[in-house]
């Protein structure tokens, strides 16, 4: 799948190179482009049109998803948005369903792994796209999440759920960007694929990180950096095998 | 030309290297500082867990600069990283006035810190650009800068944000004076 991309990267036929980079290209009209330039008979190839339709998606889809990721990204966090504070709530009560949040500024939130009393200062760089990646997690798999969580408060190998959540947005979305997860894609999915998708990745970068953080016996939470950078390390090497999908044995609530 | 610009007389021992320690509650903008020293990008900036370090070449000095994440958790460990300090540098959000005690209280125990003990502290008014920031002046007061007798010591108003005041040029320890002693820190904007 990466190998159309790249001739189209490198070929000489600047309308062949556009594909890559026009937002709007119609796909079906640029097959039948690609196919005539090429002077490709249906008849003696019948399958190159399908092919070709669906890598051009894929390659045009990796990029709307990284527009798409990047909007929600851009997105600051505010507590005067009726909308925001909504999911955040939903955070809470997914993670605690139990325990009443005593008020919206709380040191409770510390019990989510935030840094302090207002969880809206912690989203920062990732802005909307930190909480509702989390979010997506804690719906999806909630049993899972909740025992994350629990098990982040280990008395030697505890981290900050939350935190360390937002950061993993921020792997999540260093790796997309850098186009290290199209061979993910381009397996995965036979077109464009959508924000669940990148919700996805998240979920399987959340999980094996927790597995690779406790497996690794870290002296305490100060390294951290160390280890993340290892963990990103071995999935960008994971990446590299052009059959990797990343998935796992999550069993979805 | 650097962002830092140091001169050779801050240090008395040869080699061009300096420890630099960044220290401050979460969310002070100490990680924003470190990319700005860094001259990189600040716009996809995650809350510190653990640490980060970076080193910073500038004119002809090694500045090896230390964030440590502010985090109430984490702040135990903050003793770890203050063996060979040579210049503190505490960041603070200067429109978070309720945790100004706060904030007063974590600088004071590190300012009793025999490890730390004569290390010049510079300190960063930080978030100048957010609405209902207290000026420098009033954030000094609050901390009681003026009685620190014991090492040299600065503050700066600072965005990190927009960059504004943290360009910062260590100088020559024997120019200009703050509170009678020998300046270190100057200032320069852009």
């Amino acid at each position: 799948m990466e190998q159309p991309e790249s001739s189209l990267k490198h070929s000489k036929i600047p309308a062949l190179k556009r594909l890559l980079v026009d937002d709007n290209i119609n796909i079906d009209e640029a097959v039948v482009h690609v196919m005539r330039l090429k002077t490709i008979n249906p008849d003696v190839h019948p399958r190159f049109n399908e092919t070709l339709r669906v890598c051009l998606s894929q390659i045009v889809g990796y990029r709307q998803l990284q527009a798409e990721v990047e909007s929600v990204r851009k997105v600051q966090y505010s507590s005067d948005n009726l909308d925001h504070e909504a999911l955040l709530m939903q955070l809470w009560s997914t993670l605690k369903p139990d325990t009443q949040l005593k008020s919206r500024l709380s040191p409770q939130w510390t019990e989510l792994g935030f840094q302090g009393d207002d969880p809206m200062t912690d989203f920062r760089g990732m802005g909307l796209l930190g909480l509702r990646n989390l979010l997506f997690f804690v719906s999806s798999y909630t049993d899972q999440a909740r025992s994350m969580l629990t098990r982040s408060f280990h008395p030697q190998y505890g981290y900050s759920f939350a935190i360390v959540g937002i950061n993993l947005t921020s792997l999540a979305y260093s790796m997309l960007t850098a186009g290290h997860l199209k061979t993910h894609f381009y397996n995965l999915v036979d077109g464009c694929p959508q924000l669940t998708h990148f919700h996805h990745v998240y979920c399987y970068l959340f999980v094996e990180f927790d597995k690779f953080w406790f497996d690794e016996r870290p002296r305490d939470i100060m390294e951290f950096n160390r280890v993340k950078t290892k963990f990103q390390k071995q999935v960008i090497h994971k990446l590299k095998n052009k059959s990797t999908i990343l998935i796992n044995e999550l069993i979805p609530c | 030309m650097g962002l830092l610009a140091l001169l050779r007389k801050l240090k008395s021992t040869p080699d061009r290297e300096l420890r630099i320690l960044l220290l401050g509650l979460d969310n002070a903008g100490k990680t924003t500082l470190l990319k700005h020293l860094a001259s990189e990008d600040i716009s996809h900036i995650t809350p510190t867990q653990g640490f980060n370090i970076k080193s910073v070449q500038s004119s002809g000095f090694k500045l090896n600069v230390w964030d440590i994440g502010g985090q109430r958790k984490i702040r135990p460990y903050w003793k770890n990283y203050f063996e060979n300090t040579d210049v503190l540098i505490y960041v603070i959000d200067s429109a978070d006035r309720k945790r100004f005690d706060e904030t007063a209280e974590e600088l004071s125990l590190l300012l009793d810190e025999e490890k730390l003990t004569g290390v010049p502290v510079l300190i960063f008014a930080n978030k100048q650009d957010l609405f209902g920031a207290a000026p420098a002046s009033e954030i000094a007061q609050g901390l009681n800068l003026h009685s620190i007798r014991d090492r040299k010591w600065q503050i700066q108003a600072s965005s990190a944000m927009s960059g504004e005041g943290v360009k910062v040029k260590i100088a020559d320890a024997g120019q200009g004076s703050l509170t009678g002693q020998r300046s270190l820190f100057q200032i320069r904007d852009h």
